[in-house]
């Protein structure tokens, strides 16, 4: 084949022009950290990329939500435990108060701590978290036990996203533990055992130096502290599954930045290496196109 | 025949011989000239002998007659293979074309930037995200003000992508006009050529210089339209594009640009009549390819005068805005907000984004004219309370009045938070296999995957054809090409032809002086 010095040069500046696209492509690849900048790089990868982006992005959303009803769900928890110590401590008065050998007066002092008791009973009724009331049900903005006025008695309960298309109830509508403290249209109470209205009749049979009455009160007492402690296991299964979930979206998060990385990151030994490769292919066509252009019969010639 | 006519016919034989040295001499310096003029066919002068034509009067004479009468140069030829050239015209077609597409999609990539962690792809997520902790946090007015920020972003993000589109769908339509001046030009530049070389070989001349001009012109015409060729006899190349005729004889047709009814961007037209890319091919085909269908039209809800092209990224984008809309705007309206009302719409159509008289439905959202509803974005909080993040208002069962949901109530902002996961959209890829249902942010990737399995399958064969192009073009360098060494040596061979020419002057002249003396 007759070969022509512009062939020559063609084929050599195609070449190298080769040579130089592949060198770019490979410095833009280790510059980035990344093996796809672009859908056509590789778009299989980059829908698997793209697909592992949207999961985990809601993995994250996910470990929020998750966090924020955690720290909901423990100031639920510490909120009926300290209901629980009040009700403990209620209940011991009121098996001391019941001992017929008390006299009135000292009944009458211990009438004063269960109307403290009482208060602070009240108080735990009314924890907030931001503002937010923990037994208000969907009434956050409002105090669920005033000290006028009527008790909030909101049942509703409230959901999140735990996992893809998974939700879960974060609220102990106040209902649930300290019982319904409502008055029906009668004027009867609704849940005549409710924390309040217990304290409350405690109080009056001790202020009554009333002996039976306040052992009455004894039974009255565990059937709440059951219900206090049902409510309190209920927020503890709660908390323990979303232990297990948090475990279980950090292992995915872990597996799936691997895969993510997998797919997108570039493999910057095998890049630097081809890289290297490349430069010295570069050098030496550069080396040889010198050899190959440069001489003519001319410079042989007179 | 005397001895005075030898030396004639030797003194002439010899100058001859100088003629054609100076000839192929020249030839050669052409040739070395344009050793690097883009489209130069070496040329070779011909040689032959030149037979005596004397009258035979004598034996003797025919025994002279058999002397030569040197050389003679009979014509300067040009070394071209015209199958080459149709070989390289062909993959110069394709190659033109899938170079185009290969641009065009990189240019399209640019306007989508994905994968990035600022795409849309993350923007949806932001906006989800925005969504979930308003459904935890529903009575924290932070928490609308970042849903109310997410929507907005989302939709000037959805508006700039689909802005972008209608950049590139224009930037190519400047490409086609720019293409088809230049298909002008060629046209007119071949038929005066046309004109010349029927001149020149009416007048038994080879006009090779402008024979390597004309194919030159048909080289570059033949990757921006498809061209059909054929030679008459009288010299002149026809030129038909799939039986239109661009160049027939000395006349240029050329293609006109009409502004179309969409968007007006350009059709090409031949004599007043529509030609399809198909027709067309090359890079006008690319061009209008992508411009047409891998980027295509804006939905038009009502089927307005055009019909949509639903493989399109633009009708895609509108997809994605419209079925997000729809589906966010289905639960908003039914939630209730603060202010106890409900039945606003989270998103609408932005009036200021439309062309006057369009309509502003819900229904005709698209990615071009998606907004927040204007009257949650209302400064303030009044328009930050009016975000419905509660559920639908109940009955009561004793009174039968509507009861509002409570302010901590958050259904309706996590059904929408959930949308998230919920399969809107009903589309077929060519990969995935059947009509399947995707939600926002899968048929998103997977449309943007449609793109990339284009532009891949064009940089590929683009890279084909142009390996296959310069594989064509050494041949015909191997033919026509100047090779430097090859005319240097023709130099000297023909140096010394010219030198041993003189030198034969110079002979008979001293045998001239001899018979002179001799006479003296």
């Amino acid at each position: 084949m007759r070969v022509s010095q512009r062939a020559i040069n063609d084929v050599t500046v195609s070449n190298l022009g080769v040579s130089l696209q592949k060198m770019l492509q490979l410095q833009e690849k280790i510059s980035t950290g990344r093996a796809i900048s672009r859908p056509s790089d590789q778009p299989i990868d980059f829908n698997r990329s793209m697909g592992i982006r949207a999961v985990l992005e809601g993995n994250a959303q996910q470990q929020r939500n998750i966090e924020f009803a955690k720290s909901w769900l423990s100031s639920t928890d510490s909120a009926i435990q300290q209901a629980t110590s009040i009700l403990h401590r209620a209940r011991e008065l009121a098996v001391r108060g019941a001992n017929d050998s008390m006299d009135p007066l000292a009944r009458q002092q211990m009438a004063a701590e269960v109307r403290q008791l009482r208060e602070q009973m009240r108080v735990v009724g009314n924890t907030d978290l931001g503002g937010r009331y923990l037994f208000a049900g969907s009434d956050q903005l409002e105090t669920p036990y005033p000290t006028g006025g009527a008790d909030l008695n909101n049942v509703e309960k409230l959901s999140f996203e735990v996992g893809m298309k998974v939700t879960m109830t974060y609220n102990v509508p106040g209902e649930q533990a300290f019982g319904n403290t409502g008055v029906d249209t009668g004027g009867n109470p609704v849940e005549p055992t409710n924390a309040f209205r217990l304290l409350d009749s405690l109080n009056t049979a001790l202020m009554a130096n009333d002996g039976p009455g306040i052992a009455a009160t004894l039974g009255v007492f565990d059937t709440r502290l059951e219900k206090f402690l049902a409510a309190q296991a209920e927020v503890g299964a709660k908390v323990n599954r979303l232990d297990l979930l948090t475990d279980r979206l950090e292992d995915q998060r872990v597996n799936l930045q691997g895969l993510k990385s997998e797919a997108e990151d570039a493999d910057i030994a095998t890049l630097i290496t081809d890289l290297n490769q490349q430069d010295a292919v570069y050098r030496a066509s550069l080396a040889a196109t010198q050899r190959v252009i440069q001489p003519t019969l001319l410079d042989y010639l007179r | 025949m005397s001895a005075g006519d030898l030396t004639r016919l030797g003194i002439n034989a010899a100058t001859r011989g100088l003629f054609a040295a100076q000839a192929a001499l020249t030839t050669a310096g052409h040739d070395i000239t344009n050793a690097n003029t883009e489209g130069f066919s070496r040329q070779r002068v011909e040689q032959s002998s030149l037979h005596q034509q004397f009258p035979l009067a004598t034996n003797s004479d025919r025994v002279f007659s058999s002397i030569g009468n040197g050389v003679e140069v009979s014509r300067v030829t040009r070394l071209r293979e015209g199958f080459l050239d149709d070989r390289f015209r062909a993959i110069n077609l394709s190659y033109s074309e899938q170079a185009a597409v290969n641009n065009a999609v990189r240019e399209i990539e640019g306007v989508f930037n994905e994968p990035s962690d600022s795409g849309l792809n993350a923007t949806l997520a932001s906006f989800f995200d925005a969504w979930h902790e308003l459904s935890t946090h529903p009575t924290e007015s932070s928490a609308r003000a970042a849903v109310r920020e997410a929507g907005k972003t989302l939709a000037r993000a959805l508006n700039e992508t689909a802005a972008g589109l209608s950049a590139v769908r224009r930037h190519l339509d400047s490409q086609v006009a720019a293409a088809t001046d230049e298909i002008n030009a060629h046209v007119r530049e071949i038929a005066a050529m046309n004109a010349q070389i029927v001149a020149s070989q009416g007048s038994g001349i080879s006009p090779n210089d402008l024979l390597d001009a004309r194919d030159l012109a048909l080289d570059r015409l033949s990757g921006l339209v498809q061209t059909n060729l054929s030679t008459h006899s009288d010299g002149s190349i026809w030129v038909y594009c799939y039986g239109k005729g661009l160049v027939t004889g000395v006349h240029a047709n050329e293609l006109k640009t009409l502004p179309g009814t969409d968007m007006g961007l350009s059709n090409i037209a031949y004599k007043g009549e529509l030609l399809s890319p198909e027709v067309l091919g090359g890079r006008l085909k690319g061009l209008l390819e992508v411009r047409d269908q891998i980027i295509g039209r804006s939905m038009v809800p009502d089927g307005f005068y055009l019909p949509n092209t639903p493989n399109g990224l633009a009708y895609q984008l509108d997809q994605v805005a419209s079925q997000l809309a729809e589906a966010v705007n289905e639960v908003h309206r039914a939630g209730t907000n603060l202010a106890g009302t409900s039945g606003l719409d989270f998103f609408m159509v932005d009036a200021a984004r439309v062309t006057e008289g369009a309509s502003l439905s819900r229904a005709s959202i698209t990615a071009h004219s998606i907004a927040v509803n204007d009257v949650l974005v209302e400064a303030g909080l009044p328009g930050l309370d009016l975000i419905a993040a509660g559920g639908p208002a109940t009955t009561d069962p004793v009174t039968g009045l509507p009861v509002l949901p409570k302010p901590a109530d958050n259904r309706s902002a996590l059904l929408i938070a959930q949308l998230r996961d919920r399969p809107l959209i009903r589309a077929t890829f060519p990969y995935a296999g059947g009509s399947q249902e995707f939600s926002v942010q899968d048929y998103y990737r997977n449309i943007l995957t449609t793109l990339g399995v284009s532009g891949q399958a064009a940089s590929r064969q683009e890279a084909n054809q142009k390996a296959l192009r310069e594989n064509v073009e050494a041949q015909r360098q191997a033919v026509s090409g100047v090779n430097l060494d090859e005319e240097f040596a023709n130099m000297i061979k023909h140096q010394h032809a010219y030198a041993a020419s003189a030198r034969l002057i110079t002979v008979f002249d001293d045998m001239m002086k001899t018979v002179v003396e001799l006479v003296r």
